[in-house]
């Protein structure tokens, strides 16, 4: 950053030195015309040169020359976003600055437009030497998503940790006072609910830890249609239960190389979830099917569905969507993010298409490798299906 | 040639860049005000409402520069249609600023109350149509597309249909307990703001129309009347269709 910075300033320099000597030239013209029209070739090369650097850099710079009455900017600063409207509130915010540092000196905000999702730019003005004014303009939308990002986490893995912790202490504290059997009884029980609760929470971040620094030795090529049914099969249960109907359309041998219980965590993660926010009576549909090289995995539900500004952050760790919900769901708040970690570790990618109210459709993409199956593997895929 | 009325048409000028920085700040304000409704973002309501001031004062000031160039340039065809547009423009925005902000309004009201997935789901629909709708118009605005800008009436149907369909769905979640009466009428209202700030974008598109070709819609209307009333009297009535 400071070296764009110190780059720019080069670039800024050079252009003045470029306006003063078009002035001076100006001035001795009628002397030294010959040299004058060098000059001003040699300085107009160097000005169109300036501003094709200026071009190459993704901060927006706008430059206002007022001695001149010059303006010139760079390639960013005429489109930030390729969104019209959000280019023009840009573009005003740019001259409100402009304003400002006329009158102030200096300036510097942060502009906020909504284009699809909400873009942050970073808008900073200095007064020259020259009284030229120089406007920056910086799009730190991702800079502040991943600080948003990690002070979610933080805040989410206390609080995540916290209640356990705090339920447990306080129906342990009601426990020595209590004399009755029975509600002694409701008590402990309670007591290990909550407990169990949070070592899952703690399994789910070891867990995440592994992956995070999981090795690739133990691989093996594995039938993704066994991992399904037995996904689906863990699942099928609870689907019952909750008056679902959950089913698998399977397209046969289908081979990815990996670790078994990985990926069958992930299947069994997406069709638990799928469950939990669908309504009694719907679909549940987990379909598989080869592409070319890669094998495209959907499960897809026909529940509450997930907003879209939720959508891309679903897959964070401790990221709840609705923070009540989940409490009665009972997860844990790392599934998806497990899920993606695992799917991105097998070289394969994970996405989602949801709509509120309509459902959910996860795809999870994996690359497929080509394996003649051994013979009893076949026999035993004849079998399940 | 030399530019004798520089002034002038550096005023008018002026009044178009407005025209479209007003029409930028309400399509930008369609979605954020939306996700104000959607996840009750009470502090990001207060900011729009706020808001409203600064946008209402510069929709006025435009208005008057508009007055301005009338009264001291007397401009004349195309320069006149454009002025005289923009004073009834300037109005539709203002107009349409004013439904987000009773969108924002709306949100305070509800707040606390859950909103059913699939209202939700065709809420965002309305919201992004509405916003495309104003894009589009503002675009033709500028470019002077009459093309573009007579695409905005049928485009505004779709929008038209996902409101009757959501006011379909109240009834609906409604029937099975999902909501209760005071948010279902909200809702219901909030619709009809959406719906309402289509029909500006399609009045400004109009206006669009009549600035690039000197079209006006009332003139379908005053031919039909015409044809009426020769069928029943033989006689064709004095209306003037100047514009």
């Amino acid at each position: 950053m400071q070296f764009v910075f110190f780059i720019l300033g080069v670039c800024i320099s050079a252009l003045i030195a470029f306006f003063i000597s078009r002035r001076s030239a100006n001035e001795t013209q009628t002397v030294l015309s010959q040299d004058t029209s060098l000059e001003k070739r040699v300085t107009e090369d160097l000005a169109s040169q300036l501003m094709d650097i200026l071009d190459v850099f993704a901060i927006g710079v706008v430059f206002i020359d007022y001695k001149n009455n010059h303006r010139a900017k760079n390639k960013a600063a005429s489109s930030m976003t390729g969104v019209r409207y959000v280019d023009i509130l840009v573009n005003q915010a740019v001259d409100e600055m402009v304003t400002l540092v006329a009158e102030l000196g200096h300036g510097d905000r942060v502009f906020e437009a909504v284009a699809g999702t909400t873009r942050f730019f970073r808008i900073h003005g200095e007064k020259l030497r020259s009284q030229s004014v120089i406007v920056t303009i910086e799009d730190i939308t991702e800079k502040s998503r991943i600080e948003t990002v990690q002070t979610d986490f933080v805040a989410n893995l206390s609080h995540e940790l916290k209640t356990p912790i705090g339920a447990i202490a306080a129906l342990a504290d009601s426990l020595t006072g209590e004399t009755e059997t029975d509600v002694a009884w409701r008590l402990a029980e309670r007591i290990v609910t909550e407990s169990h609760r949070m070592s899952r929470i703690v399994d789910d971040l070891l867990d995440l830890s592994r992956l995070e620094f999981g090795g690739t030795e133990d691989w093996t090529n594995i039938d993704l249609s066994h991992v399904l049914v037995e996904a689906v099969s863990t699942n099928q249960h609870s689907a019952k239960r909750q008056g679902l109907n959950l089913s698998l359309s399977n397209t046969g041998n289908l081979f990815v190389r990996g670790e078994r219980s990985q990926l069958i965590s992930v299947f069994s993660n997406l069709i638990e979830n799928a469950i939990k926010y669908s309504e009694t009576g719907n679909v549940v549909l987990v379909e598989s099917l080869g592409l070319g090289n890669e094998i495209v995995v959907n499960v897809i539900d026909h529940g509450i569905g997930i907003a879209e500004h939720d959508q891309k952050r679903i897959f964070e760790r401790f990221y709840r969507v609705d923070r009540a919900r989940s409490r009665a769901t009972g997860g844990t708040g790392l599934g998806l993010s497990i899920v993606r970690h695992i799917v991105l570790e097998h070289g394969g990618s994970i996405e989602v298409v949801s709509e509120e109210g309509i459902g959910s459709t996860f795809t999870v993409r994996l690359p497929q490798v080509s394996v003649k199956p051994a013979p009893d593997l076949v026999d035993d895929l004849g079998a399940l299906t | 040639m030399v530019e004798i009325r520089k002034n002038f048409h550096s005023d008018l000028e002026n009044a178009v860049a407005e025209v479209i920085r007003l029409g930028a700040s309400v399509t930008e304000a369609i979605p954020r005000a939306t996700a104000i409704l959607l996840s009750g973002d009470l502090e990001g309501a207060d900011y729009l409402v706020q808001a409203d001031d600064e946008f209402d004062g510069r929709a006025s000031a435009l208005e008057a520069l508009c007055f301005e160039i009338l009264a001291l340039q007397a401009p004349v065809a195309a320069d006149l249609r454009q002025t005289v547009s923009i004073i009834k423009i300037s109005g539709e925005l203002e107009r349409s600023a004013d439904l987000v902000v009773n969108i924002c309004k709306a949100a305070r009201r509800i707040y606390g109350h859950d909103i059913d997935p699939t209202l939700r789901g065709v809420i965002s629909k309305m919201s992004e149509q509405a916003q495309k709708l104003f894009a589009a118009t503002m675009e033709a605005f500028e470019e002077n597309d009459d093309a573009k800008a007579a695409a905005i009436d049928d485009m505004d149907s779709y929008l038209d249909s996902l409101h009757r369909q959501f006011i379909q769905q109240i009834f609906e979640s409604h029937s099975n307990l999902k909501i209760d009466l005071q948010v279902a009428v909200q809702l219901a209202v909030v619709a009809r703001f959406y719906e309402r700030i289509g029909d500006h974008a399609v009045n400004i598109s109009e206006k669009t129309r009549f600035i690039v070709t000197g079209w006006v819609r009332e003139r379908d209307g005053i031919s039909r009347y015409k044809a009426k009333v020769a069928d029943q009297t033989g006689e064709t009535p004095r209306i003037s269709e100047q514009n």
